[in-house]
């Protein structure tokens, strides 16, 4: 594990999903020098994730969306200092300007670290699963990372699926795994979309989304998968895998379905770690995630840190790619067309419709024993965040994770974080500050990062971890 | 499991071999180590340190460390993220520490 030199750039794009493709291509059509950093092998973040032969025109199943915009910010990548499976783990600010450091390979982990002026943060999400009975089997995983699956690699999650949960991802999956041969039982839907009826603007401007949930639904219909809205997830049975799931609806009804496979997503969580490093002025939205704020411009409070995509609330693709753009023009010094900003707020009328429709419950911690674990990486259960809440006096996520060690584990809360505090605010019937009680889960760095390294680091007179907590 | 799509048609995807706990098991260009292990028809591959419960993937994007392995003797890989190469060799049930 050597020491890594200091490499330098004008801008610093983490994550190559939609938004960040957009912001280094844009950033970089004055000349500057951009460097895009992603964890993943191949550009496109989640919602172009592709095997390696699938933009050659290979005889794969058609999965993908928009391959046009996509097809056409490749063309325009060759300005852009690309870094793939670059894991970046710490953000700095400098005297003047950031500094980033990442580990180059999952298994080399090749310290990297670049000063740079500005740096754009498009990092994205990862779903949001609320706890239940079974939800730590094997083959119970989340439908982003099964599409992950699928999609990068073309290997499916198992041969017969439920896909549970809420919002349109849902669909989305499902579809996909149909189309790859993949046998759905159903979708369990635990809103109920006909609520989108009391949002009428939603709707308007966004011809395309009414189209592609058409399409899905026709989808479900054309291979009779049952759409159950109103339903959610009681338990998943099985003893070293899920092989049956509990499904019921508010009102106590039941059902059980045979899979090998249970596919969930409650929502997403942005991933905010690393901006919070560098403490931008953040606001809690419409879905109950704890967002970054930024202006007309995608800047953030910190001069020099710009956000786009979900990171700045969840709102999908399309929504991303144009605050990416935005975000690029405003680093080439570049003016933005105003139709772009119109654009834009139609998709977060759009999104917070969403939000309304499939957005947080809080009732599934009603239904989860104590002996239920809420985190995964620490296994503390359910009963022992009660306990701490009503024996020790815990009355914040952070309290909790003090006295249960939960969110302490490899995660750092970002798989249990929401739960917990969920779980402290049902006990103590106090609302906790929400806001507080996310930001405690989360702390530099923003990945786990080998010793070595860190020591690497502390040998150059620097200190990393920050003192305390 | 049997895969959803075949590999016929060109361009087929470049295939070669891994070692897992001193199995040989057929791998493809752009397979993460979890896709090679999912393929293989294992659905967890690490027991956890408290509980000893089986895990495999959850998040499935490197998020949640559920995934696990060791290649090459470096621990802590998350099989999700990690791409898998010739002639890797893949421990598993020993990736549960970070060191």
């Amino acid at each position: 594990m050597g020491d890594a030199r200091i490499e330098h750039a004008d801008v610093v794009v983490v994550g190559a999903g939609p938004s960040g493709l957009a912001a280094a291509v844009e950033a970089s059509a004055d000349g500057q020098h951009v460097v895009l950093l992603d964890q993943g092998a191949r550009v496109g973040g989640s919602y172009w994730r592709h095997s390696p032969t699938h933009l050659d025109g290979s005889a794969e199943v058609e999965i993908h969306h928009d391959l046009t915009t996509f097809h056409r910010l490749l063309a325009r990548l060759d300005r852009v200092d690309v870094r793939c499976e670059h894991t970046v783990w710490g953000l700095e600010q400098l005297t003047e300007g950031f500094r980033v450091r990442a580990l180059h390979g999952e298994v080399r982990r090749e310290p990297v670290v670049l000063d740079t002026a500005s740096v754009v943060v498009a990092t994205g999400t990862h779903d949001r699963v609320t706890p239940f009975r079974g939800w730590t089997l094997p083959g119970v995983m989340t439908a982003g990372g099964a599409q992950a699956l699928l999609k990068g690699t073309l290997v499916p999650p198992g041969t017969r699926v439920l896909v549970a949960g809420s919002g349109p991802l849902l669909l989305v999956v499902a579809d996909g795994l149909l189309r790859s041969g993949v046998e759905v039982a159903a979708v369990v839907e635990a809103g109920h979309p006909t609520t989108y009826a009391a949002h009428p603007r939603a709707w308007s401007g966004l011809s395309s989304r009414t189209q592609e949930a058409t399409t899905y639904l026709a989808t479900l219909a054309r291979h009779r998968v049952p759409y159950l809205a109103g339903w959610h997830v009681v338990e998943a049975h099985g003893t070293d895998r899920v092989d049956r799931v509990t499904i019921g609806t508010r009102r106590g009804k039941t059902r059980d379905v045979e899979v090998d496979a249970l596919l969930v997503s409650h929502g997403f969580t942005p991933q905010l770690e690393l901006l919070l490093q560098v403490g931008p002025e953040t606001r809690v939205d419409d879905d109950g995630s704890l967002v970054v704020v930024v202006d007309e411009e995608q800047r953030t409070s910190v001069a020099g840190v710009l956000a786009t995509g979900e990171v700045t609330g969840v709102g999908g693709a399309s929504l991303a790619i144009l605050e990416g753009y935005v975000a690029g023009r405003a680093l080439s010094r570049r003016p933005v067309d105003p139709a772009v900003h119109r654009r834009i707020a139609v998709h977060r009328r759009f999104a917070r419709a969403m939000h309304a429709v499939h957005g947080p419950r809080t009732d599934w911690t009603e239904n989860l024993p104590d002996g239920e674990v809420v985190c995964r990486c620490e296994e503390v259960t359910a009963g022992e965040i009660r306990a701490a809440c009503i024996d020790l006096g815990v009355d914040d996520a952070r309290g909790a994770k003090i006295m249960t060690r939960a969110g302490m584990g490899l995660c750092q809360g970002r798989m249990c974080g929401r739960a917990v505090t969920d779980l402290v605010v049902a006990t103590t019937g106090r609302p906790a500050g929400p806001l507080a009680s996310l930001r405690a889960g989360t702390r530099l760095p923003a990945a786990p990062v080998p010793l070595g390294v860190l020591a690497a680091e502390a040998r150059d007179g620097e200190s990393v971890v920050p003192p305390g907590d | 499991m049997t895969e959803a799509v075949p590999e016929s048609g060109p361009p087929a995807r470049e295939a070669f071999l891994v070692h897992v706990d001193g199995q040989e098991l057929q791998a493809y260009d752009g397979d993460t180590i979890a896709a090679v292990l999912v393929r293989d028809g294992r659905v967890s591959w690490r027991r956890t340190r408290t509980g000893d419960r089986p895990r495999g993937l959850f998040c499935g994007i490197g998020a949640c460390h559920d995934c696990l392995v060791s290649v090459d003797g470096v621990r802590g890989v998350r099989a999700c993220v990690a791409p898998a190469f010739p002639e890797a060799y893949v421990s598993t049930d020993e990736g549960a520490r970070r060191g």
